[in-house]
């Protein structure tokens, strides 16, 4: 099986997608209760994924993408598909993005999240994404039991990102942080903020209750976060956008295609507060 | 091809009672390829359980299948494959439905078109999709440039050339056939942004090559200016029965279930009526607010002629 299975990645790797039988003692078994694996996994390295992802591979690129193996279970007529998609550093990133943030918390690998059909974990390099592809009664307890095996076979190893601890803690919404290096991911984390911040090494937004969105933006140092607010000032002013600075060192307010979005600086780091869309 | 200008226009409510008739000969098995009085519209939306009648009905609701297909004539189709993920690709009965329709009006050939690569749709549940519709597949060598148009795009703001697969134009009739679904950059796909599974695949890498800056949303205005170039459809039958409303295109995220097939002929107003299944208006996504801009169709919900129709 291709999931970075300890019997079997190697030779997928080197067959790339020429697919691979799943030998006896591979990681996830062939069965899993009542669950058996179909067909020959697949995997799908660097830019192949555009062959597996027809829109939408872009995020997973920008994340680091190394590789996913993809396998389908199946028991009579239900399946449930099995993704795990390996990164070229710690995976909590495309975790955080992936998850659904309006599911529950489920402990498996360094963390996962839970939602009506589907169930995402990471840990270390990998992300496991499972997902019942047909509606059947036990649907949440087959993804479960599938999601716990492939945990067994996941590698170890991760943390959580530093920068997390820059968001809000009041009225934060939990399990809807995001971690991101990209800017993709930001545009769709914050996205009024994100034509007008670039050039950040890093950035983690999370919902809050009132109904808006924090982020904080880490730069190279403080030279570069002052280039990159006189850059937002400049770009959301050519937009038509009204930039206000608020007095008393309280930061710079930007008005942008109907949306405000609050900035903020200490040392590296711009802190965002982004109004929600329908006020 | 269409002979929608030959029929007269009605008043908005007028099609709410017409919607209902429809569905009634539906119900009662009158023959989709039996002309219909049925005046012309902008959009037509069945809303049932069952895709296979709301299909059906969205069609009759044009005026039936034959005023559009003729016999011995060739129809490309465009669905939406995606995967396997619940709300991603457009539903297989939908698709069967329509080719289906097709062949019975007499339909010399019906091609469903893609640049895919043999290696996407060897994944199983893609395969029985496109074994299961009926259609001839088609598929497009994207590295051999004879089956490929060049266009110039003299209207674009911000494409100026374009690829696009011959073969897309060489047919009496276009279905374009969309989901419904969120999108990771736009927000919403739909009609305009299934044009670009005619497009070339490394043409359209470069409709955001970076994401910086003003590059952030250059995807969008490409998508409308690519719409300006391409073969107009002459049907676009949506998918909109259970539709991804978070992590799209490719999901897993969070699912709709309007249970609704949409129909029409303008790509705007088709998207604009769409979009509001993800709570959001045609011009909270800027696709559609350029397509709009560029002359691409009707936006606004107001100004359109819609038909509700319940199926049963």
């Amino acid at each position: 099986m291709a999931f970075h299975l300890r019997a079997c990645s190697a030779a997928f790797i080197l067959l790339l997608v020429a697919g691979c039988s799943i030998p006896e003692n591979s990681c996830p078994s062939h069965n899993i209760g009542a669950w058996s694996a179909q067909g020959e996994a697949e995997v799908y390295v660097g830019d192949d994924l555009f062959v597996y992802i027809n829109g939408g591979a872009e995020i997973y690129h920008e994340y680091g993408f190394v590789q996913v193996a993809v396998q389908r279970y199946v028991r009579g007529d239900d399946s449930i598909s099995v993704e795990i998609y390996t990164m070229d550093g710690d995976a909590y990133g495309i975790y955080s993005f992936a998850r659904s943030p309006s599911g529950h918390g489920v402990n498996l690998g360094n963390g996962g999240t839970s939602a009506e059909y589907y169930m995402h974990f990471w840990s270390g390099p990998e992300l496991a994404v499972i997902t019942a592809e047909s509606e059947f009664e036990d649907l949440g307890a087959a993804v479960l039991e599938i999601g716990t095996a492939v945990a067994e076979c996941l590698q170890m190893g991760g943390a959580e990102p530093d920068l997390l601890d820059q968001l809000p803690i009041d009225g934060r919404i939990p399990g809807s942080e995001v971690h991101f290096t990209g800017r993709l991911a930001f545009l769709n984390v914050a996205r009024p903020a994100a034509p007008l911040f670039n050039g950040f090494e890093e950035g983690a937004a999370a919902g809050l209750e009132s109904g808006e969105r924090a982020a904080v933006l880490r730069w190279v140092d403080e030279a570069a976060v002052a280039e990159a607010l006189q850059e937002a000032r400049r770009l959301c002013e050519a937009s038509g956008g009204v930039v206000v600075e608020i007095e008393d060192g309280g930061g710079v307010e930007f008005e942008t295609g109907g949306h405000r979005v609050l900035a903020s600086v200490s040392e590296d780091l711009i802190t965002l507060r982004v109004q929600k869309e329908e006020q | 091809m269409s002979d929608r200008k030959n029929r007269h226009r009605i008043t908005r409510r007028d099609f709410v009672a017409t919607g209902a008739a429809a569905g009634t000969l539906l119900a009662t098995g009158v023959g989709f390829g039996e002309k219909s009085q049925t005046p012309p519209l902008d959009l037509a939306v069945a809303h049932g359980p069952d895709v296979a009648r709301n299909t059906a009905a969205v069609i009759e609701a044009h005026g039936g299948i034959g005023a559009f297909v003729r016999p011995g004539q060739i129809v490309n189709i465009l669905p939406n494959a995606q995967g396997s993920h619940p709300g991603t690709s457009t539903d297989p009965v939908l698709v069967k439905t329509v080719v289906d329709l097709c062949k019975k009006a007499g339909a010399r050939e019906v091609r469903w078109l893609t640049w895919q690569s043999g290696k996407y749709f060897e994944r199983s549940s893609i395969d029985q999709l496109v074994k299961g519709s009926g259609a001839k597949f088609i598929q497009v060598d994207s590295k051999d440039e004879s089956q490929w148009n060049n266009f110039d795009v003299p209207k674009g703001v911000a494409l100026e050339k374009i690829r696009v697969f011959k073969v897309l134009e060489e047919c009496d009739v276009f279905i374009n056939m969309p989901i419904f679904k969120d999108h990771i950059g736009s927000r919403f796909t739909g009609s305009l942004k299934n044009y670009m599974g005619a497009s070339h695949p490394t043409d359209n890498r470069l409709f955001h090559p970076s994401f910086e800056g003003e590059d952030l949303l250059r995807m969008e205005q490409c998508i409308a200016d690519l719409n300006t170039v391409v073969r107009k459809p002459d049907l676009i039958i949506a998918d909109a029965m259970t539709i991804l409303t978070s992590k799209g295109p490719f999901g897993p995220g969070d699912i709709a279930k309007p249970q609704k097939v949409v129909a029409g002929i303008d790509r705007v107003a088709l998207d604009s009526y769409g979009a509001t299944l993800l709570g959001l208006e045609g011009n909270d996504v800027k696709m559609i607010a350029d397509a709009h801009k560029l002359g691409l169709g009707e936006i606004d919900l107001g100004k359109l002629r819609i038909q509700e129709m319940e199926v049963r």
